[in-house]
């Protein structure tokens, strides 16, 4: 049987005390009070709350061990990813970290590894990547000229984008995909900032002739660690999406169970029973999927996007009927901005959107059963 | 991308196995004798929906029972491999993926664990060696007309007499739905032999030889067409005492004892797969629709819906086995397999009926026993149709799906 030991780099008691650790954090620092302060401010997330994090060793948990990192794989990042969605919390760590974090360990040169890795893991730098085309848009050409690359197009719904102080940039190159390094407020840069539905920022942003560094020494294609980084993003978000079912599950039963009408608690009801029923199976597929999918990626398992293909598609299905379930058996409650079942329901909403959604997914699949 | 060539039905028993050497030794040995012994006109039957005959399912357990699988699954002091469960399960998918016919459980996983669990010497050994060699056929004998999902209420009546001829239970009363009782040897059978305790407690597990005067075995024909269950009944069918098996009053401990042993191994993932190949063929083929279904986006994604659940099924039975083999009971929770799992198979065959209704949801009847050819459908097309039809008493059987969800709402949400 797989234990947790082969892929985790911690051991059990120092998994239990780093998972402890996570979820006070969240219950005492970050109530939905904190959660809905902090989405009204101007940057969408609390600085001073991602340096709690970083000091609490978040940032760190999946960078790479020679850059002050400790070099966890998908299975530990859950642990925080989880969190992150029962706490709704804001702060870009799937964008810097999971993400960019990933890209930069995989794809950039030693010299640039030492240079950004430590930033990142004190919490202290913020990256995005912006490597989805805008159909509408110019996609984004890299050219040399005088030893300089330049970069000019556009990229949309970059997660986070609309804070980083960097962007990484994906970009074709004689049929090569190769990803750049832009700082967000250099010359010919354009972020508009926007909202996602769950209050999370994200930018389109426009580049004209704009100076750029490679990421690495441009002799491998990128195609792939995008591949996997996204893979990796994809997993941490059904992470993410299990974190914001349990609560609203939970959430859900007490209601059931201290709500009254015609005399008697709503959970009495048949027909609730059944659907809070259902909404806790569909938790638990999500759950077990998705730890499957991150030993698949941290075992190097072929086939490992397969499952965080199914998971993607069975998180965005699980998450908006337990979204909907939710709000629904609240009744007029469940329809307050003032509870967090909304809240909850709209990051599940936003996770369903981002890293492939289930036409993507599935399409994915799909091309595997071909092949079976 | 090399990942895409992993079959969906391939990565999470690779990724088991890749952990486990003694697990991917075990889904070998078994992906062997799929391979080399399972007879080339049963796998055949199997895959295109005919109906076996018992001679079929006996000649091919007789076969698994030969290369020590059969009762892998019971302890080595009764002549089995010590296997746990999700060892049990892993096989039951490998064989149903290859085509295997089902392994009727009534004799080797359902009464059998109940005889070396709660029966006695002279019961173990007299009954267990001719299951474990496929040489006794058995059938449940739980559900009666007015005790459905409500099993408590049951009214088969046995009351004790010493007589001449010995020490008997005189049995009164009627069964049904008892799935291929037309073949049985012997019937497991819960009866009622005290009215004056609560409901529960007045239940027997009783043994009754088929041959027994005073019994009757009327076929029920079921919505595809065929003959799968039975009603029985029984007019003062006289039972030795010595088949009661443990004490009076226990059967319901018993029957309870015998669900719980099989909760775990509910979900169906390996036929699931089969009919995934099934459906993959269906959509292939120009003669179901032609350009093929395979070449429209919208059949691609309800495939591949198909595929995510079943994998978020498989890894759930995972989980929940190993949670079981490491000591943590699931509990109740454990329901949500058969909930799941019946559901999905239901999902899959009807995804398959939608697939034929292209070309015409046309039956021809004699293909399933082999009797005609000429089928319009696609080989298997017939019988893909019937599958789906008697798939439906999939969450019926075993505790229906609204009993299942009832149990899970009362004891694991407290509801």
């Amino acid at each position: 049987m797989t234990s947790l030991g082969d892929v985790s780099v911690f051991d059990v008691e120092t998994r239990n005390s780093f998972v402890q650790g996570v979820e006070r954090f969240v219950d005492q620092r970050y109530n939905f009070e904190t959660h809905r302060r902090l989405a009204a401010t101007p940057e969408r997330f609390g600085r001073a709350e991602w340096a709690q994090m970083a000091a609490l060793g978040w940032q760190c948990l999946p960078l790479p061990p020679e850059h002050d990192g400790l070099g966890a794989g998908a299975t530990d990042t859950g642990l925080i990813m989880e969190a992150i969605g029962r706490g709704l919390l804001l702060e870009p760590y799937l964008a810097s970290i999971v993400l960019a974090g990933r890209l930069i360990a995989a794809c950039a040169t030693p010299a640039q590894c030492a240079r950004l890795l430590p930033g990142l893991a004190a919490g202290d730098l913020l990256l995005a990547l912006a490597d989805r085309n805008n159909d509408t848009a110019q996609p984004v050409c890299a050219t040399l000229a005088a030893g300089s690359w330049m970069l000019s197009g556009a990229k949309t719904l970059a997660l986070h984008a609309d804070v980083a102080d960097q962007l990484l940039v994906a970009a074709e190159v004689d049929g090569v995909t190769a990803l750049f390094l832009v700082a967000a407020t250099a010359p010919g840069v354009a972020r508009d900032g926007y909202v996602l539905v769950d209050g999370r920022g994200i930018a389109e942003v426009r580049f004209d002739a704009v100076a750029a560094e490679l990421l690495g020494d441009g002799e491998s294609d990128a195609r792939a660690a995008l591949v996997d980084a996204n893979d990796h993003a994809a997993n941490a978000c059904c992470f993410e999406a299990i974190g914001a079912m349990a609560a609203l599950n939970a959430q859900t039963v007490e209601f059931a169970k201290t709500r009254q009408q015609f005399g008697v608690a709503i959970g009495s009801f048949q027909a609730l029973q059944h659907r809070l029923v259902d909404m806790t199976i569909a938790e638990q597929e999500v759950r077990s999927i998705t730890r499957a999918a991150a030993l698949a990626l941290d075992s190097g398992q072929p086939g490992a996007g397969l499952l965080v293909a199914a998971a993607k598609v069975r998180a965005a299905r699980a998450g908006r009927f337990i979204g909907e379930s939710a709000v629904q058996i609240h009744g007029g409650i469940g329809m307050s901005s003032e509870l967090p079942v909304g809240a909850w329901f709209k990051r599940l909403l936003a996770i369903e959107s981002l890293f492939g959604d289930s036409d993507a997914q599935l399409d994915r699949l799909a091309v595997a059963r071909d092949a079976a | 991308m090399t990942s895409g060539m992993t079959s969906p039905s391939d990565i999470l028993i690779d990724l088991k196995c890749a952990a486990d050497p003694a697990l991917a030794a075990l889904r070998d040995e078994v992906r062997a004798v799929c391979t080399t012994r399972l007879p080339d006109d049963i796998r055949r039957k199997v895959l295109v929906n005919q109906h076996l005959g018992k001679d079929d399912h006996v000649r091919w357990q007789q076969i698994l029972g030969d290369a020590g699988l059969l009762v892998a699954h019971w302890p080595i002091e009764h002549g089995g491999r010590g296997w746990n469960r999700l060892q049990r399960w892993v096989f039951e998918n490998e064989i149903y993926r290859a085509g295997s016919p089902w392994l009727v459980p009534f004799g080797i996983t359902y009464v059998a664990p109940v005889l070396y669990t709660y029966g006695n010497a002279e019961q173990r050994a007299r009954w267990l060696p001719a299951i474990a060699n496929a040489q006794s056929w058995w059938a449940q004998g739980y559900s009666e007309p007015n005790a459905g999902s409500d099993l408590a209420t049951i009214r088969t009546r046995a009351t004790r007499a010493n007589d001449a001829s010995g020490d008997h239970y005189i049995v009164t009363g009627q069964k049904i739905w008892t799935t291929m009782a037309q073949w049985a040897d012997m019937m497991f059978a819960l009866v009622r032999t005290d009215d004056s305790t609560r409901p529960q407690h007045g239940i027997s597990f009783l043994l009754i030889d088929m041959q027994s005067p005073g019994i009757s075995v009327r076929p029920i024909m079921t919505i595809d067409g065929e003959h799968h269950v039975n009603e029985i009944f029984l007019d003062a069918v006289r039972v030795p005492a010595e088949n009661l098996v443990g004490v009076e009053g226990g059967g319901w401990t018993y029957a309870k004892f015998l669900l719980g042993n099989e909760r775990l191994l509910a979900a169906e993932v390996g036929k699931a797969q089969r009919l995934m190949a099934q459906l993959d063929t269906f959509m292939r083929d120009p003669v179901v629709s032609d350009p093929p279904l395979v070449a429209d986006v919208s059949w691609r994604r309800r495939r591949a819906e198909l595929d995510s659940r079943i994998l978020a099924l498989e890894s759930l039975s995972y989980d929940l086995l190993e949670q079981s083999e490491s000591g943590r009971d699931p509990g109740a929770l454990a329901s949500l397999l058969k909930i799941v799992g019946s559901e999905l198979i239901q999902a899959i065959t009807g995804t398959i009926v939608d697939a034929l209704a292209k070309r015409g949801l046309t039956l021809a009847p004699g293909l399933l026993t082999g009797m005609s050819t000429g089928d319009r459908l696609p080989d298997g097309g017939s019988g893909a149709i019937a599958e789906y039809l008697y798939d439906r008493a999939a969450t019926i059987y075993g505790g229906s799906s609204e009993i299942q969800r009832n149990i899970i709402a009362k004891a694991a949400l407290g509801l």
